[in-house]
């Protein structure tokens, strides 16, 4: 084919002249001004991948040496019998903050954070498909992991372990605000990750360089794809449980005060729902780290491409199967725990299947002993055996024993040092020539990883031993002679030689920034394409987005070697159409489908995530005015974020021959495909308040026959409802796309009052109920409060896409926000089904 | 000048929607009998008792077997397109067809809720 390929979509044939795009571009900026970063007190304002990633990745580093910090009080308190050094009450402050912290706060914001940084330039991208979201996400996690710490300020520092048990935590034993800290807090630094996830997903299905199929992906894309999927499903259980917690300190509802037909189990099912996942979602990323750095150090392809997609896929399903191995102590049936010992021996299989990939992947070539080399050599030596007495505790019997004891302290954190510490300082060493332009030292390196390899082991390895000689877990103190006293002192050196290690890391980050030797171009010989320029990267990430014909780029395709990025042939060379610019793609083929329009460095993810941040800490404090004023400053924000001029319906030269439409109507447009994400995500909050309502439920008979039955005209007005909110959207995204911009709007309003109808139906359902009465009775209710809290978004938007539409904000052909808004609003419409159905299944006493 | 509209050089070995579907398929037959299997379990074992444990390991029977052709679907029925997807999907239904198993099998070895 010669000569330009012009779309024949007739959407995409007009272009009318006030389409330029310089509305909200800069005219007259060249190329590299539009993709400059901002300097100087606009500095946060920033929404660039890398600078959100680095963000993440050093905001996240800050927490680990906090949450280090207060590891080294507890093995202080821990050195000797009887110590002193801490009081019982901070002892539990300091174990608690300790693994919050380092689960939260760390663990996954940084791995976010390489995602973020990296994936972009491997994809062949010029940034992550919804900048602002990513930055907004940062902000998110930030103002959590402050309000988190801030209670070290108000006297109020959360102490009931990082997860938080029932009753323990309910307001009668936990009387101060200390949960609430850690209830509200983390709720919203998990906005963070699961706004990341949505991004991710989308960026790595739809903004891959062209003929980058899903084959031709780099391996670490497809574990942070699954990973993104997994955060999608496994956070909102823990979201949902937060809720309901707060929920009960607040506002007396029972869900799990068993006096009442609650169920102290529910808040543990809901924990572990997130809890184990969340080890793996951990465990993911590091060890997509690891299939990266590998091959290079071996200067071979990963083994069994194939075969380790397969095994992560499997991992990411089977991973969501295994919660209750941390309940096995708590009286379940045998016959549940023999399912889930089963599970959990079973998810060996695909973990152990990626192992031997690295191993074959080792086998093939030989290994040049660099730093982040040896800092694998040490991932498989640790994880390795941390899986083993993983495969020990699944054991039902012997997990009897172990549980709540030092065996399991020394398990976790082989696996989560082993799996993920390990690789990230891999990583460290392995991507730091890319943040800054120099090498780490080799020397220096090699002592940090022999100071943790060695110390960690110390530490650790002995605590088998430990809490196979009966030590509990989360004892301020022990006494003397019974056997444990040597044992903890040697753990509590371990774990200083282990942080002498972390801080000559630390120093070695300063070091190398004046006295590193400059990387100059691909210092590791890396395959893949964020290596493409000399370190520093252009701003822009790629002169012109090239074609990919393999997996390992650089070292297969000549003419992206040499460090020649500038010169390499693509697609949007130095266009900037005064905006800034990536290629989108087919989410499976990799063919390009359209110009992705990004956002320049704007203030609202800043401006809308500080307006959540008052609303939540606000709540805290009880000052419910000031969280109203909070909600308004990020419903605002939300408004000035989705309040611009579209730019779908023109088409533009994209380079090469080729003119693309820009920012496509269709399903495989990225908008699209994140309100996909979005609903998952929903979807999963959903079915986390519908298992609460399940469980107590068949746990609770004797209660569920006092609870009063729903209305069942207002269930069958529910039904209606959410069936013609349903079909509202979908005919206002027909008459949109006909060009009806009158039939649209009047469509958006019918969408809008089928939405209100559906909600006022849910709540007048339950009128009879009392929601403080009975655990079923207030979970009912939070049913119907999640339901309503959607139908007001589904009505929000509505109104927002008809104000639009009135305000003439909308051109021909710009017809996304409807086509999203229906298919939102019929994944929603889904959610009233399943509700409608549940209450006139109950109000005819079926169920 | 490169056909860019092409992914590689031939479409054929280009992955589908198809073989996607093959690739996860398995996984979530997996996922759809665990579920079903845990609700059989807790219907039978929570004070409510809706169910009696030979209904649960008929149920059980029943959905091991069906889970298990559909999972092996990527071995039944070959997807054209991309090689190495077509081997991700085969492992994946090796993978998931294990877990079923392992998923089943309590129900067979326990005659009860077990106390």
């Amino acid at each position: 084919m010669s000569g330009r390929t012009v779309s024949t979509r007739p959407e995409d044939r007009r272009t009318p002249e006030d389409y330029s795009g310089a509305r909200k571009g800069e005219p007259g900026k060249t190329f590299e001004q539009i993709w400059a970063q901002p300097s100087g007190w606009r500095i946060p304002s920033s929404v660039s991948h890398r600078v959100v990633g680095l963000r993440f990745i050093y905001t996240g580093f800050a927490f680990f040496l906090i949450a280090g910090f207060l590891a080294l009080l507890i093995r202080t308190q821990l050195i000797m019998p009887g110590n002193t050094f801490l009081g019982a009450q901070a002892y539990n402050q300091t174990f608690t903050m300790h693994g919050t912290v380092m689960m939260f706060l760390f663990a996954i914001p940084i791995l976010v954070g390489f995602a973020n940084y990296l994936l972009p330039m491997m994809l062949g991208a010029r940034d992550l498909v919804f900048p602002r979201l990513g930055a907004f996400g940062y902000w998110c996690y930030l103002f959590g992991g402050i309000i988190v710490l801030s209670s070290f300020l108000f006297n109020a520092v959360p102490d009931g372990g990082w997860f938080m048990y029932v009753p323990l935590s309910t307001s009668q034993y936990t009387k101060g605000l200390n949960a609430d800290f850690w209830l509200i807090g983390i709720t919203f630094a998990e906005i963070a990750s699961v706004a990341s996830a949505v991004e991710l997903i989308t960026a790595i299905l739809c903004a891959r360089a062209p003929g980058m199929t899903l084959t031709k992906m780099p391996i670490f894309a497809w574990y942070i794809l699954i990973t993104a999927f997994m955060i999608a499903i496994g956070f909102p259980p823990l979201i949902i449980g937060s809720i309901l917690l707060e929920a009960q300190r607040l506002l007396g509802l029972p869900f799990f005060d068993p006096n009442l037909g609650g169920d102290p189990l529910l808040w543990q099912h809901l924990f572990w729902l997130f809890g184990h996942p969340e080890v793996y979602i951990i465990f993911l990323p590091a060890a997509g780290m690891v299939a990266t750095i590998l091959p290079v150090m071996v200067s071979k392809p990963l083994f069994g491409y194939a075969l380790a997609v397969a095994a992560v896929l499997s991992m990411g399903f089977i991973s969501f199967g295994l919660w209750a191995h941390h309940m096995f102590t708590t009286g379940l049936p045998i016959l549940l725990l023999a399912l889930f010992a089963a599970a959990s021996s079973m998810v060996t299989v695909p973990t152990g299947v990626q192992i031997f990939c690295f191993i074959a992947t080792l086998a093939q070539g030989r290994p040049r002993l660099t730093t982040p080399m040896l800092f694998i050599l040490g991932f498989l030596f640790i994880f390795v055996l941390g899986g083993l007495t993983g495969v020990m505790l699944a054991a039902v019997p012997f997990n009897f024993q172990a549980h709540d004891s030092y065996f399991v302290v020394a398990h976790l954190h082989y696996v989560l040092i082993g799996g993920m510490v390990f690789p990230l300082f891999a990583a460290l060493y392995y991507w730091m020539p890319h943040f800054t332009g120099r090498m780490m030292s080799e020397k220096i390196g090699t002592w940090v990883f022999w100071l943790m390899f060695i110390g960690f082991n110390v530490t650790f390895f002995l605590m088998h031993v430990t809490g196979l000689r009966g030590m509990p877990r989360r004892i301020a103190t022990y006494p003397e002679n019974i056997g444990w006293d040597r044992l903890n002192m040697l753990s509590t050196i371990g774990s200083y030689i282990l942080a002498a290690g972390i801080m000559l890391f630390v120093v070695d980050v300063f070091r190398h920034r004046r006295h590193g030797r400059p990387a100059g171009y691909n210092p590791w010989n890396a395959a893949t394409l964020e290596w493409l320029y000399p370190p520093f990267v252009p701003g822009f990430n790629f002169h012109a987005i090239p074609p990919v014909r393999s997996r390992e780029p650089l070292w297969d395709q000549t003419e992206l070697q040499g460090g020649a990025g500038k010169d390499v042939e693509g697609l949007l060379r130095g266009a900037t159409h005064n905006r800034r610019e990536t290629i989108g793609c087919d989410p499976i083929t990799g063919i390009p489908l359209q110009v992705l329009r990004l956002p320049h460095p704007t203030w609202t993810p800043m401006l809308t995530a500080f307006g959540l941040a008052v609303a939540f800490g606000a709540l805290i404090a009880s000052a419910y005015a000031v969280t109203a004023v909070g909600t308004a400053i990020f419903l605002i924000g939300v408004i000035a974020w989705t309040w611009e001029p579209s730019d779908s319906g023109i088409t533009v030269d994209a380079g090469m021959g080729i003119d693309l439409p820009v920012n496509i109507v269709d399903r495989r447009s990225h908008l699209h495909i994140a309100v996909i994400g979005t609903l998952l995500v929903l979807w999963a909050l959903f079915s986390s308040v519908l298992f609460a309502v399940f469980y107590l439920w068949n746990i609770r008979p004797d209660i569920a026959m006092i609870v009063a039955r729903p209305d069942a005209v207002a269930a069958w007005i529910t039904l209606a409802g959410g069936i013609g909110m349903a079909l509202s959207a979908t005919i206002a995204n027909g008459l949109a796309l006909q060009g009806s911009r009158l039939g649209a709007a009047l469509a958006g309003i019918m969408t809008v009052t089928t939405a209100f109808v559906a909600g006022g139906g849910v709540l007048v359902a339950l009128l009879p109920v009392d929601a403080q009465a009975t655990g079923l009775g207030a979970t009912v209710w939070s049913l119907a409060g999640f339901l309503v809290v959607n139908l007001a978004v589904v009505a929000f938007w509505g109104l927002f896409n008809t104000a639009r539409k009135v305000a003439g904000a909308v051109g021909p052909g710009q017809t996304l926000p409807d086509m999203n808004l229906a298919s939102f609003a019929r994944g929603i419409a889904a959610m009233v089904l399943v509700v409608a159905v549940l209450f006139l299944l109950a109000a005819m006493e079926v169920v | 000048m490169m056909a860019l509209r092409e992914p590689n050089r031939s479409l054929k070995h280009a992955p589908s929607r198809a073989q996607l579907c093959s690739l996860v398929l398995p996984v979530l037959v997996w996922a759809v009998h665990f579920i079903a299997v845990f609700a059989g379990i807790s219907a039978a074992c929570a004070p409510r008792a809706l169910l009696t444990h030979d209904l649960v390991l008929l149920g059980t029977v029943a959905l091991t077997l069906l889970g298990l052709v559909l999972a092996l679907a990527p071995f039944l029925r070959s997807v054209g397109g991309s090689p190495a997807l077509r081997r991700s999907a085969r492992w994946a239904a090796i993978f998931a067809t294990a877990a079923i198993m392992f998923t089943a099998a309590p129900v067979l070895f326990f005659n009860s809720c077990g106390g």
